[in-house]
């Protein structure tokens, strides 16, 4: 016993920084209940003496002298952004939809400006802008797999029982992720889009069926594109949330936006007018700028507040479902 | 300080955590001990508020898990399944973890070198190897200094220096004044490491007692008796109601006979006897009245594992599926 106790004494010489003491906070009722209260009391007091010192005080959030201070939405954000910017997925998935992004844009509109002719683009028969964003289609898969990943990474390493350990509350830690994940891949997508943009209308504007940043609806499109594929990270996420398994929720995810437009055009006229609203088409409709298309799509301005009610409802789910469930 | 009350954890029709009550007090370490499936990581995520109780209460420093402003500053836990993202870094996956609290990054590097990870702490966690592992796991639960400490199956898979490392940390953390709950399913390991003691079987608790009064109460407890008269010794023990058996048994005793079964076997085999049901004191009178000479006059208490044995055994619930607990039921 007292050679175990020697031992520690000199481990803990050996880090003189660390606080070796326990939290200053008051032993509620510990007279009360333990079986050796004199005792118990007694240490702790004597131990809360010596430990002061190192700790550092925050103001208004701990009593002096405890190294940890309340948890704030602030401060689960800032560890959701360490958590996100630490993980090789993160950087490779965000690399590969930038980069599909982008290198799409490039064979799309060689094709056209191979195809098109001038009048039909001045008849507003294409739609020059879509043409250079189309690589979302397949950039949503990148930014889906993400933003399933954020979640059911956690799940999948047992990393959600520290996660939630730490904020008992739960709904911070969704709310931190999504704001984090979305600001992330807005930004992002924002910054590909632009690209992809000038890159394919430089490209277009070599066979003069090209079009401007300021020609009409042209900055609303690229900010349509980057607002959708965050939308998609979202949607991984609360799916993530409710699925808590990376492959059923990738499926389900890719399922609804992939799969789902097919099925329904299967069905033919009678699911057509509800078509529209599947988020694919939403994305589709944000993202584009031809009065052609624009007549079998709702409006921009339609598809942002739909886009934003899915996300609405399976965030609602998902916040449901976390702080009910057990992890 | 941790206290349970009428805790009670349902899965579907199965009970895992029945009307449980205990209290956890600080300053010393409290082993939680009870078979495979006993319940005990159940609780510990009760405790934890990462499952919710199907009836019940458990309070941390008396307040629910869930309600604590800065839950870090009062419980830091050590899981039984890593809570750890394989492919973070163990600075990242501590950094992360601090921040919720606004811990500073000095305290990181603090924990990082109490739990002697300085030189991994770069590495992906994903690549370290099980006691690397545990050892972030601790640093983990130490990141916010907390008051209170819940580990379940700390030295599980652990080398030899590990398992000591961690006793030795544990036993200092509690003589600073911290509450300890910490589980394990091996006996000896809580021998070694707890004061107090909380048995569960089948979700129940069994005991809420002290190591020492585990052991003590157990009904193994024998008296070793060597003596140049042992029949008449074991004769007059037994007509007090003791049951006497010859030295043969001392091959049941485990690994404290080992040492003298060579002597033993080498002299009369007669010449030692195991007395059950009889202090030692009343056995050294018994012999200085009828003059018997006395060789050796030894008690033994039984191991904290035999004493599990015996208590569980008298469980009601236990009964019945004794061969399967001791295997592990999940």
């Amino acid at each position: 016993m007292n050679e175990i106790h020697d031992r520690h004494s000199r481990d803990r010489a050996s880090t003189p920084s660390t606080p070796s003491t326990p939290s200053a906070r008051p032993v509620p009722a510990a007279a009360g209940t333990g079986r050796q209260p004199g005792t118990a009391t007694l240490e702790r007091g004597a131990s809360t003496r010596s430990r002061r010192g190192s700790a550092t005080a925050r103001a208004g959030d701990a009593p002096s002298g405890a190294i940890a201070g309340d948890v704030t939405q602030a401060r689960v954000m800032r560890s959701e952004w360490t958590k996100l910017r630490s993980l090789r997925s993160t950087q490779w998935t965000m690399g590969l939809a930038v980069l599909l992004l982008i290198g799409l844009a490039v064979p799309l509109c060689i094709s056209a400006s191979h195809n098109w002719t001038v009048a039909d683009a001045q008849a507003g028969n294409q739609d020059p802008v879509y043409q250079s964003l189309a690589g979302l289609l397949l950039a949503q898969v990148a930014v889906g797999v993400l933003g399933v990943l954020t979640m059911t990474g956690e799940y999948a390493t047992g990393m959600i029982r520290a996660t939630l350990g730490l904020v008992p509350r739960r709904l911070p830690v969704l709310w931190a992720k999504a704001a984090v994940l979305a600001g992330v891949t807005f930004v992002a997508m924002l910054v590909a889009s632009l690209v992809s943009f000038l890159i394919g209308q430089a490209i277009l504007g070599s066979h003069d069926v090209g079009v401007s940043l300021s020609s009409d609806g042209a900055a609303r499109a690229i900010l349509g594109a980057a607002f959708y594929l965050t939308a998609i990270a979202l949607l991984g996420l609360t799916l993530g949330a409710l699925i808590r398994h990376t492959a059923g929720a990738v499926t389900a995810l890719l399922g609804a936006v992939l799969g789902l437009p097919l099925i329904f055009s299967m069905f033919g006229e009678r699911l057509e007018s509800a078509q529209r609203y599947l988020p694919a088409l939403l994305g589709n409709a944000i993202s584009s700028t031809s009065p052609a298309r624009l007549t079998d799509l709702v409006s921009p301005g339609r598809a942002f507040v739909m886009l934003c009610l899915y996300i609405a409802v399976l965030g609602v789910a998902s916040a449901y479902a976390l702080t009910r469930r057990d992890v | 300080m941790i206290e349970a009350r009428g805790l009670t954890k349902r899965y579907g029709g199965k009970v895992a955590v029945d009307d449980l009550s205990f209290t956890v007090r600080p300053g010393v370490v409290t082993g939680f001990l009870g078979p495979n499936g006993a319940g005990k990581s159940t609780t510990m995520r009760m405790i934890l508020g990462l499952d919710r109780p199907t009836r019940g209460t458990v309070l941390v420093d008396g307040r629910h898990y869930r309600d604590l402003a800065s839950p870090a500053r009062h419980v830091g836990a050590l899981l039984e399944s890593r809570a750890i993202h394989t492919g973070r870094s163990a600075r990242d996956h501590l950094l992360a973890l601090a921040h919720t609290h606004g811990i500073p990054r000095r305290r990181v590097e603090e924990v990082i070198d109490l739990v002697g990870l300085r030189e991994v702490a770069r590495k992906r966690a994903g690549g370290f190897s099980l006691g690397m592992g545990q050892r972030l796991g601790i640093a983990s639960a130490l990141l916010g200094d907390p008051g209170t400490l819940v580990l379940d199956e700390p030295v599980n898979g652990l080398d030899p220096e590990g398992v000591r490392w961690i006793r030795d940390l544990l036993r200092g953390l509690a003589a600073e004044g911290r509450t300890i709950l910490l589980s394990s399913h091996l006996m000896s390991e809580m021998a070694m490491t707890a004061t107090d003691l909380i048995v569960v079987g089948r979700g129940r608790l069994i005991q809420e007692t002290t190591v020492e009064e585990f052991t003590r109460g157990a009904s193994g407890n024998r008296v070793h008796v060597r003596s140049p008269q042992a029949a008449e010794l074991a004769e007059l023990a037994a007509r007090e109601g003791a049951t006497v058996t010859y030295s043969a048994a001392l091959a049941g005793m485990g690994s404290t006979a080992a040492a003298s079964g060579l002597e033993a076997a080498r002299g009369s085999e007669a010449d030692a006897i195991e007395v059950a049901g009889l202090p030692s004191e009343r056995i050294g009178e018994l012999a200085r009245t009828y003059g018997i000479a006395l060789y050796e006059l030894t008690p033994r208490l039984a191991s904290l594992e035999e004493a599990f044995m015996d208590i569980t055994r008298d469980a009601v619930e236990f009964t019945t599926a004794a061969p399967a607990t001791s295997e592990g039921t999940r």
